[in-house]
């Protein structure tokens, strides 16, 4: 008997299109997972870590003795029923703790094991990251309890092994099909965010950063509280659309047309928290009165049997209707401003990768593109006009090249956005706006 | 839209690969671009039996991405569709993660003789594992053919040295190198006969130089001899 309530709903941010065709319309898909319980019964499963850590170079002066730390900080929240992986790469690849249990008896020598990485060479993310895989995907073959969860820290672009950030996306999505779950952790200014931030959202994880060395720790363990709330995993969302209608998936790239179904990877969700997917429908032509329905369903693996479970389908429709009662209608604001959120961030990450590739035209276009529709869907709602003004204030500045660290924030802090997330480095860390208009 | 014709979502139904997979195979010139891009674009049929055969190649016969582009340009149709019929069903194989890991491996190691695989574990009374770390998951290789004569320890030393260089190189640029080539002026550092650096842009004197240096490492990898021969 599963221990987990997995709901879903559909909601349109209006009910009606023009019968003139080309309306767009916003569809909301909520997710949340909750205790069955108020509190679980169930002993938690066990874990099966794998850290996998840069140990190149660049990670001399202090990162890499933080995270050595930051390990042993993990460790020591771990149990006896858990297992712990410890990698590193350089140019090479180390296994220092190959899937050990976490007992009392073993902790002296986990410890020295972790205080042994030493760094070295170059960055051989693929060697170590695959590495950090086989020890752990080995436990996983002979307790199906054990989900293997990879977590790589790095503070550089991998320049050894494989290093086409698309075959490393490609493996993640391959790797967590086959039940492997990769986050990310990139430490200081100098590692590569889309890379990393593609191997996250492929890898069925997480992104995270590390801003200071300092904060090393605090998100690693950041990352052990997110696994620890997590309820279920591999979440997805399939919407079967009606003939016609154009949809696309605003802010999220892992959205693949299968059987005439649109299905949203999700990844993980946690107890408690609402995970949104935002459509954006483009509606035909249609007689007044004629009806589009949409059916949605959603499924995921709960963490703590590994079985999957569905949500109820939920259905929602528009109605094409004349243009004075489609001009007289009234939008649902809470759902507006989901949209508006989930937009707004999606954008923030697209202006970050133009900028980073240095496409300094494109992005000034793109973002003008953006706020001519963003700027009359937002008004009337809470916080429209700060929302404007970060977006304005990023069209003036894109055609300049952003900072590394720039790149960063608006990643992160968009990836946080469209995922619900907590940013584990701490409630004091200033917005990329903030950073942006001080000159930072 | 003819029977020639689908559209992304029909190659992928067709051939069990991702969409987003086929776009990046687009990209890097395995298949066939859309006849017209944008919104509902259409691609040759023929890119169905090319990605059921990049598929088989990938997955049978262990290849990279980048050996089977060579192979796609000396292929006729007919040996494409050979290779296609050999990708097996098109749902996506579900197999155990660590035979996808072997299977990437050996495909890694194909092209890349230099790497060296260091696997060391803790004491018994640690790990619970049955199996033996080192035979079992060792990749060292011998240094061979071109790199014969190149001493393993002085090739770490030099690596070492490239990424120091890498890192001021970017403190001088301030920044990674832009992905997309823009403008007209490139600089070319030769490193051998056969190779050279070629960089975007007009390079100040002290960029120069770090790149000169980096060029001299390349050419000590590449030639067995030292760095300032």
């Amino acid at each position: 008997m599963t221990e987990v309530h997995f709901n879903t709903t559909a909601t349109f941010d209006r009910e009606f299109f023009w019968e003139g065709g080309n309306s767009v319309r916003y569809l909301v898909a909520r997710l949340k997972a909750d205790h069955a319980k108020e509190k679980n019964l169930a002993a938690p499963s066990p874990l099966n870590i794998a850290l996998v850590i840069d140990a190149s170079g660049s990670m001399a002066g202090g990162k890499l003795e933080a995270a050595k730390e930051a390990a042993m900080g993990l460790a020591a929240r771990l149990t006896e029923r858990d297992r712990l992986t410890v990698v590193s790469f350089a140019s090479d690849v180390q296994v220092h703790l190959d899937a050990v249990p976490v007992t009392p008896e073993n902790a002296i020598q986990i410890r020295a094991e972790i205080s042994r990485l030493e760094t070295r060479g170059m960055t051989c993310l693929s060697g170590g990251w695959f590495a950090g895989v086989e020890c752990a995907a080995r436990i996983a073959e002979t307790d199906e309890r054990m989900t293997p969860r990879v977590i790589i820290l790095s503070d550089g672009h991998a320049n050894e092994g494989i290093t086409d950030p698309e075959e490393l996306r490609e493996h993640a999505g391959e790797l967590r099909m086959r039940g492997v779950l990769t986050s990310t952790l990139g430490i200081g200014d100098g590692y590569d965010e889309q890379l990393l931030r593609g191997i996250a959202e492929n890898g069925g994880g997480r992104l995270h950063d590390a801003e200071l060395t300092s904060e090393i720790s605090s998100v690693l363990l950041g990352e052990l509280d997110d696994i620890f709330d997590t309820l279920v995993e591999d979440a997805r969302i399939a919407l079967e659309m009606p003939a016609g209608v154009h949809v696309e998936v605003v802010g999220r790239g892992l959205a693949e047309l299968h059987g005439g179904n649109l299905v949203v990877q999700m990844g993980p969700i946690q107890n408690g928290i609402e995970r949104v997917a935002v459509f954006k429908v483009t509606c035909p032509k249609a007689r007044p009165g004629e009806e589009l329905e949409f059916h949605l369903k959603a499924e995921a693996r709960t963490v703590n049997n590994r079985s999957w479970i569905q949500a109820n389908a939920k259905a929602a429709k528009l109605v094409a209707v004349l243009g004075s009662t489609n001009k007289a209608q009234r939008r649902d604001a809470q759902i507006a401003e989901i949209v508006a959120r989930t937009w707004s961030a999606h954008i923030v990450a697209t202006a970050a990768k133009m900028n980073r590739d240095s496409a300094y035209e494109e992005a000034g276009r793109y973002l003008e593109e953006e706020l001519r529709f963003f700027k009359p869907y937002v008004e009337g709602l809470a916080k429209a006009g700060d929302m404007i003004d970060e977006l304005e204030m990023l069209a003036q500045r894109v055609g300049q090249r952003f900072s590394p660290r720039m790149h960063k924030e608006m990643v992160i802090q968009a990836s946080l956005a469209m995922e619900s997330r907590m940013d584990r480095r701490g409630l004091e860390k200033a917005a990329w706006s903030t950073r942006m208009r001080r000159g930072d | 839209m003819t029977e020639h014709e689908l559209t992304l979502e029909e190659l992928s139904e067709r051939t069990g690969v991702e969409a987003r997979t086929l776009r990046s195979w687009v990209a890097e010139g395995l298949l066939s671009p859309p006849f017209k891009p944008g919104r509902g674009a259409r691609y040759p049929a023929s890119n169905a039996d090319r990605a059921l055969a990049i598929r088989a190649l990938k997955d049978a016969h262990g290849l990279s991405l980048s050996e089977i582009g060579r192979r796609f340009m000396m292929a006729t149709e007919e040996q494409i569709r050979e290779w296609a019929l050999e990708a097996g069903p098109t749902t996506t194989p579900k197999g155990a993660a660590r035979e996808y890991l072997s299977k990437i491996r050996a495909r890694v190691n194909k092209p890349e003789p230099v790497k060296a695989y260091v696997l060391r574990k803790v004491t018994k009374s640690v790990s619970t594992s049955e199996q033996e770390p080192s035979a079992q998951m060792s990749m060292s290789s011998e240094p061979s053919g071109f790199f014969r004569a190149y001493d393993f320890e002085k090739k770490q030393a030099d690596l070492a040295s490239i990424e120091r260089l890498i890192l001021q190189l970017q403190e001088v640029l301030e920044a990674p190198a832009p992905r997309r080539a823009r403008g007209a002026v490139w600089t070319r550092i030769s490193v051998t006969p056969d190779l050279e650096l070629s960089l975007r842009g007009d390079l100040e004197p002290r960029e120069r130089i770090l790149f000169e240096q980096l060029a001299d490492h390349f050419r000590a990898i590449l030639t067995g001899g030292t760095k300032n021969d």
